[in-house]
């Protein structure tokens, strides 16, 4: 890391230059961000406002060009906000971007390293996988969706993977299954796997992680923790690994899958439901000016 | 007739899908609607016939006599698992095959709020989806036919509902409610073969199209394919309480949902005298109303010019000081025609026992509509039995007028008036912050007809129950029971509890004749005539217009011009 300290970009507006469905409820995301784009390295996040009115959520950066001064983001639909960033078009301005935050993924030469990703993970395990190659590694990805459909970003994972494996839950491509079936057709035909990543959501990367405890393959899982500010400040993405509390936003957000509280972060998770949940009944509702009484 | 070597009799006119209903032999469908037409759509139903060739469909053929019909197979249940797999082969189902399902359903059990469902676990129909449960029925666990995803667009351009045609099986139940029993045919089916579509004419969209966003065809619909925006991602609801909707005097029937102790959803009691339906503020807007960020938290004393949240106690005292300061002739009532009976009935108690002359109603009219109130008649009935003919009650207008001359001074309010800002000491049990907050001496938080227990008069003169659905907001308290407490403190009787107050109040609504309402009651077989439109009059409740709390009802009504 440079001495340059990790600052918000103010120099300009944070511009969409490109707005794309990459699969059904997957969104590609190309925002100005040049400060971001020069710093960045696999496996940070952004923490991003849509609009005047939205709350601060945080994506993986899934690739960066440096020329053109731009970053990548994929995202899932998943609440009001990712509902709002939906319904951006190219031109728009997103409200503040964040970032580069979190530790950068550990990346050596390993060996052998297999890389898991679901929904947004399919875009978002990109940059890991791409330094991993380039520090000498054999690079094996495996994604997995519900149906055929739904994956994308092949092009990108085919160009720096070794083995690209398609798993879906239906059987729409080669595999019927999900990542740890995977994992664990590798495992019996006699690979030797070294190291592991994995993103996607929670339920993935719990599922994954208990597939390569067995062998006890060196495990990274890359958490969805809630997060509001994203520097360590407010506790919010606190998590529980190795019987410590560690912040996903500055301790991660790769942490051993191996020694993850997973009951605990899901039950963080859901602690929201409630009010995300009734958040929709509001959407929209900016209009309303009215001044409130707390 | 014989239904599965059982003897069953039936009437005139049943087909043979509702003898078996009745006499409790299950046939899976999914285009049927016990409100709708049958249609013979989705082809479930086929039973055997003796006499009959090939698979008559149960919801189209009329029962006879000596009829022998098998219901249930070998050869049955493979040709309904057919039909199932064609309709899965365009319907998203690879949860349905998943072989993590368990575990998924575990660890998930709350839907994702996707955009586009591509799952189950994303569905936001997924706690109450038929085809689900056909599925089930039929233990269905794998797909033989290739699944080829339509990949249409999710159409949420329109207000109040989302609807993603991937899910759809086309089995025209929102086409039939639309025509049949709204009387609107906004939507059909468009096109034919393998590109039929449900669509409006021309494609446009449901606003342009003049839709009234009843949401009638959300609640028909099967499968996820349409759902309501603003009230689906709640999951398994905690609980359902039949009440009535409070918004206008038709008083429909409403199943409130409740879950986290919040409203999440209204959608039609079936079991009401309005037989499952509803208009566009019964159906989306209640929900957002009831948890809206403008609602009143706590009560409020002026003090220093500023509003200061204090404890009901604190409150209450400054109300009961202030009003005993002025004359009763220099005081006047508002009651809004949107509070209960139990409220209007305490409010003119109060009247009563410190001699207030001036009542006046909200909103006024003298040519008096069922829209005009949520309990219009209740209120004005009231207001008779109480020995006001309608001449002598005033309006909100002239009561502010009075306050601008300072004829009248004190001003006690359930709603949101204009122009009152000349009163000296302003009394505002309300629900919604209001502009009139800002001249308010005291401000008394309401609960919404959703959050307490009480009793309102409908149009047809009959007195229906609201009930205690979601958790109060913030330190809101029903509006009887603060008149009560004022009352208290002057020295009137004492209620002890709402059913005194129901019995009194109902007493005294007794005394008045009930309200004529031949010309429309002799029509209560009444789709769509009486399901009020949007727009006629202004959507208000207790003075707060309802495009402010809900932007979608904006949306409709400034489409509308």
């Amino acid at each position: 890391m440079t001495d340059e300290p990790v600052c918000q970009d103010t120099s300009q507006a944070f511009r969409i230059v490109k707005m794309k469905a990459a699969a059904p409820n997957i969104y590609e995301m190309v925002i100005e961000a040049p400060i971001i784009a020069r710093k960045v390295e696999p496996g940070q996040f952004v923490i991003l406002i849509p609009d005047e009115t939205g709350e601060r959520v945080p994506f993986t950066i899934s690739d960066w060009d440096t020329d053109n001064g731009t970053i990548t983001i994929f995202f899932q639909e998943t609440g009001v906000s990712t509902m709002k960033m939906a319904c951006m078009k190219e031109g728009d301005v997103l409200v503040s971007v964040v970032g580069p935050l979190g530790k950068p993924a550990e990346i050596e030469k390993y060996g052998t390293v297999f890389l898991g990703g679901g929904c947004y993970g399919i875009g978002g395990i990109f940059p890991i996988a791409r330094a991993l190659k380039e520090a000498g590694n054999k690079v094996i990805i495996s994604i997995e969706a519900r149906s055929k459909y739904l994956l994308y970003n092949l092009e990108n994972l085919g160009s720096v993977a070794d083995e690209l494996i398609m798993s879906t839950s239906d059987g729409s491509t080669e595999h019927k299954g999900k990542i740890h079936n995977i994992i664990q057709m590798l495992l019996d035909r006699g690979e030797k796997i070294d190291r592991a990543h994995f993103m996607g959501c929670n339920f993935m990367l719990m599922i994954s992680s208990e597939a390569t405890r067995p062998q006890k393959i060196p495990t990274r899982v890359a958490l969805n923790a809630l997060m509001v500010d994203g520097t360590g400040m407010c506790g919010c993405c606190r998590c529980t690994v190795e019987g410590k509390t560690k912040y996903a936003c500055v301790d991660g957000p790769e942490f051993d899958g191996h020694q993850v509280d997973w009951d605990e972060l899901f039950a963080r998770g859901a602690h929201y439901l409630g009010d995300e949940s009734i958040a929709y009944q509001f959407y929209g509702q900016r209009s309303c000016k009215m001044d409130m009484d707390d | 007739m014989k239904i599965d070597g059982k003897d069953v009799e039936f009437k005139e006119g049943q087909t043979v899908l509702e003898v078996a209903t009745d006499a409790g032999i299950y046939i899976p469908t999914l285009c049927v609607h016990k409100d709708l037409p049958n249609f013979g759509a989705c082809r479930l139903c086929l039973v055997k016939i003796e006499g009959m060739r090939g698979f008559p469909p149960a919801c189209t053929t009329p029962a006879k006599d000596d009829m022998v019909v098998t219901t249930e197979d070998d050869e049955l249940r493979s040709i309904r698992r057919n039909v199932v797999e064609l309709l899965l082969s365009e319907h998203p189902n690879a949860c349905i095959v998943c072989d993590d399902k368990k575990l998924c359903e575990q660890y998930r059990a709350c839907p994702m709020k996707a955009g586009q469902i591509t799952g189950c676990q994303l569905c936001p129909n997924k706690e109450i989806c038929d085809l689900r449960e056909v599925v089930e029925y039929l233990g269905i666990d794998k797909v033989d036919f290739e699944f080829e995803y339509r990949d249409v667009e999710v159409e949420r351009c329109d207000p109040f509902f989302d609807r993603d045609y991937n899910l759809c099986i086309l089995c025209g139940r929102c086409v039939r409610v639309c025509k049949d029993i709204r009387g609107m045919g906004v939507i059909a089916f468009t096109k034919r073969g393998h590109e039929t579509r449900i669509n409006t004419s021309f494609g446009k969209t449901h606003l342009e199209i003049g839709c009234r966003f009843c949401g009638a065809c959300v609640d028909v619909c099967p499968t996820g394919a349409l759902s309501a925006r603003g009230t689906k991602w709640h999951g398994k609801l905690d609980s359902e309480v039949q009440t009535v909707c409070g918004l206008c005097n038709i008083n429909c029937g409403i199943v409130a949902g409740v879950k986290w102790g919040k409203l999440v959803e209204t959608t039609p009691d079936h079991d009401s005298y309005t037989n499952g339906q509803l208009c566009v503020l019964g159906r989306f807007c209640i929900s957002g109303m009831v948890n809206h960020p403008l609602r009143i938290r706590y009560p409020q004393v002026r003090k220093d010019d500023w509003l200061i949240p204090v404890d009901w106690e604190e409150a209450l005292g400054a109300v009961v000081e202030g009003l005993k300061k002025y004359e009763p002739r220099e005081m006047a009532f508002i009651i809004s025609q949107d509070v209960s009976n139990e409220a209007a009935f305490m409010m003119l108690q109060l009247a009563a026992k410190v001699g207030v002359e001036k009542i006046a109603l909200a909103p006024s009219s003298g040519d008096q509509k069922a829209y005009d109130g949520g309990n219009a008649f209740g209120v004005s009935g009231l207001c008779q039995a109480a020995g006001y003919t309608p001449d002598e009650l005033m309006t909100p207008e002239d009561v502010a007028r009075m306050a601008g001359r300072g004829k009248i001074k004190a001003v006690y309010t359930t709603q949101d008036v204009v122009n009152i800002d000349d009163a000296e000491f302003l009394v505002i049990q309300d629900v919604y912050n209001s502009h009139s907050l800002k001249s308010a001496a005291a401000v008394l938080p309401v609960q919404s007809f959703m959050e307490s227990e009480a009793s309102v008069t409908s149009f047809d003169g009959v007195t229906r129950e609201m009930k205690h659905a979601s958790e109060p907001y913030a330190r809101s308290r029903p509006d009887w029971e603060i008149t009560r407490d004022i009352l208290k403190a002057f020295e009137g009787q004492d209620y002890a509890s709402l059913g005194d107050v129901r019995a009194a109040a109902d007493a005294e609504l007794a005394k008045v004749a009930k309200p004529d309402a031949q010309g429309t009651t002799s029509e209560l077989n009444w789709f769509p005539k009486h399901i009020r439109e949007l727009g006629d009059p202004p959507s208000k409740y207790r003075g707060m217009d309802l495009t402010v709390l809900i932007d979608d009802l904006r949306v409709l009504k400034e489409g509308r011009k």
